[in-house]
């Protein structure tokens, strides 16, 4: 357990060293492209990453940083309060719907099944709305709130919102249905982002 | 004699400290664009981004100052030509970079106190989701290239010109990495998830203004009140000062 754990603590901690790096700064951009096949290849064979080839080995510091850049990419960022670490290991997640149409808004429901296709999670949909939730959320009893906001809501300090999945009300008065977070969860935020991209076109071009 | 207040022996390399000014304020600008576009919510970022732009200052100066002394003539009004300007230029840097600075401790200090957990998204660039603060380190990065170069290649104009504000500037240039270091453990902690990270390298990249601005504040003082002239790289007194004390 040790040995198969080890080199995986020794990677996070050297990313986390290289991120002090220049060239990590620049190339992470483009490695993270390529980290869904590294993970890929890892799972065939744990120890691929730390074989070169012998083409590779002069040019091995190089090698070397790319291997850690790969981590680099799946260590950044995490929740000061672990929620999306939390949500992964409990499987659930707490969602509050701020106003009673954003429960069965169609663009919402799809929002809520790509975030559990993401996180292998469900959702359960927690009593109550208004204000009243938003401080749950601030608080941190609540991890997802969902609703119509104002498109610049006085909460767009304490809270963090996810960009809009669709928009109603009129031009003086634009309301936008989004997802909502507690604010400095990076990961989670993360993937609620991803998420509300992936179902919807409005967020896509936001 | 020249007329104005600038020996001819040194229009040469006053011409090359201008042409190296106009060059910092280009860099500077681009940083401040740079950083700009990445700012998000992050304390650390928002410092920097302010540090940056006062970075404008003293090469600015410098050139309102360099102009004058090349270009303005002595005359009944001004018997003396424009020599002082460069010593009001820098007080007048010094004054904004210690206020701003005390502005940004401020700042820093509420957030920390207030345990405000500063919010880094993600951005969609080529198709992918990229985490923000990846950028954020990126444009850190690039913010600490640029002043290394001038801040090298002002020291020795500056002591061939003898000019305070040139100096300070290229000392500010030389030491910006130190803050560039703190801007990037802030941003890497804010990723570890150590929310304090940010506010706590925000504080210290302000401690590092205020430092820099009160220094300045004191040498430039000295200076326009008819103190004795200060050394180029602190607030002691010069050797020419030290030697007209002696005797």
């Amino acid at each position: 357990m040790f040995l198969t754990r080890f080199p995986s603590k020794i990677l996070r901690w050297c990313s986390i060293l290289q991120l002090f790096s220049m060239f990590a700064s620049f190339l992470a951009t483009a490695s993270c492209e390529q980290q869904q096949s590294s993970k890929a290849a890892m799972a065939t064979d744990p120890i691929s990453l730390f074989r070169f080839p012998n083409r590779y080995k002069a040019k091995s510091p190089a090698v070397l940083i790319a291997c850690l850049m790969f981590s680099a990419c799946d260590a950044l960022p995490r929740d000061p309060s672990g929620t999306a670490e939390r949500v992964e290991h409990r499987k659930v997640f707490a969602v509050g719907a701020v106003d009673p149409s954003a429960r069965t808004a169609p663009e919402v429901l799809r929002l809520i099944g790509e975030i559990e296709q993401r996180t292998h999670a469900h959702a359960r949909w927690e009593p109550g709305s208004g204000e009243a939730l938003l401080q749950r959320l601030d608080d941190g009893t609540l991890d997802l709130a969902v609703g119509n906001f104002r498109q610049s809501s006085p909460w767009e300090s304490d809270i963090a919102f996810a960009p809009p999945l669709s928009s109603s009300g009129s031009k003086d008065a634009p309301m936008e249905m989004k997802a909502a977070m507690r604010n400095g969860e990076n990961r989670w935020i993360m993937t609620v982002e991803r998420a509300s991209r992936a179902v919807s076109a409005k967020a896509r071009a936001q | 004699m020249s007329g104005t207040s600038l020996p001819e022996e040194l229009h040469d390399v006053m011409g090359k400290a201008m042409r190296l000014e106009y060059w910092n304020i280009f860099w500077t600008l681009t940083i401040i664009v740079t950083m700009g576009l990445v700012l998000g919510q992050s304390e650390t970022m928002k410092t920097a981004w302010i540090e940056d732009a006062l970075g404008l200052v003293p090469p600015i100066m410098f050139l309102i100052a360099a102009y004058l002394e090349r270009h303005a003539s002595r005359s009944k009004r001004f018997p003396f030509g424009f020599e002082r300007v460069s010593g009001l230029g820098f007080f007048v840097a010094a004054v904004a970079l210690t206020a701003v600075g005390a502005l940004l401790l401020y700042n820093a200090i509420m957030a920390l106190g207030s345990a405000e957990h500063a919010t880094v998204g993600s951005i969609v660039i080529l198709g992918q989701d990229i985490w923000l603060g990846w950028l954020m380190i990126a444009a850190q990065v690039y913010s600490l290239i640029p002043p290394l170069f001038i801040g090298r290649k002002e020291l020795p104009l500056a002591e061939a010109l003898n000019d305070k504000l040139l100096h300070t500037d290229a000392l500010m240039n030389k030491a910006n990495w130190l803050t560039g270091a703190a801007g990037l453990a802030g941003i890497v902690g804010l990723g570890l998830g150590w929310w304090w990270a940010d506010s706590v390298a925000a504080a210290i990249i302000s401690v590092d203004v205020i430092t820099d601005g009160f220094k300045a504040l004191r040498s430039s003082t000295a200076e326009l009140v008819d103190g004795a002239p200060r050394a180029l790289s602190g607030t002691d007194l010069s050797e020419d000062a030290q030697k007209a004390a002696i005797t």
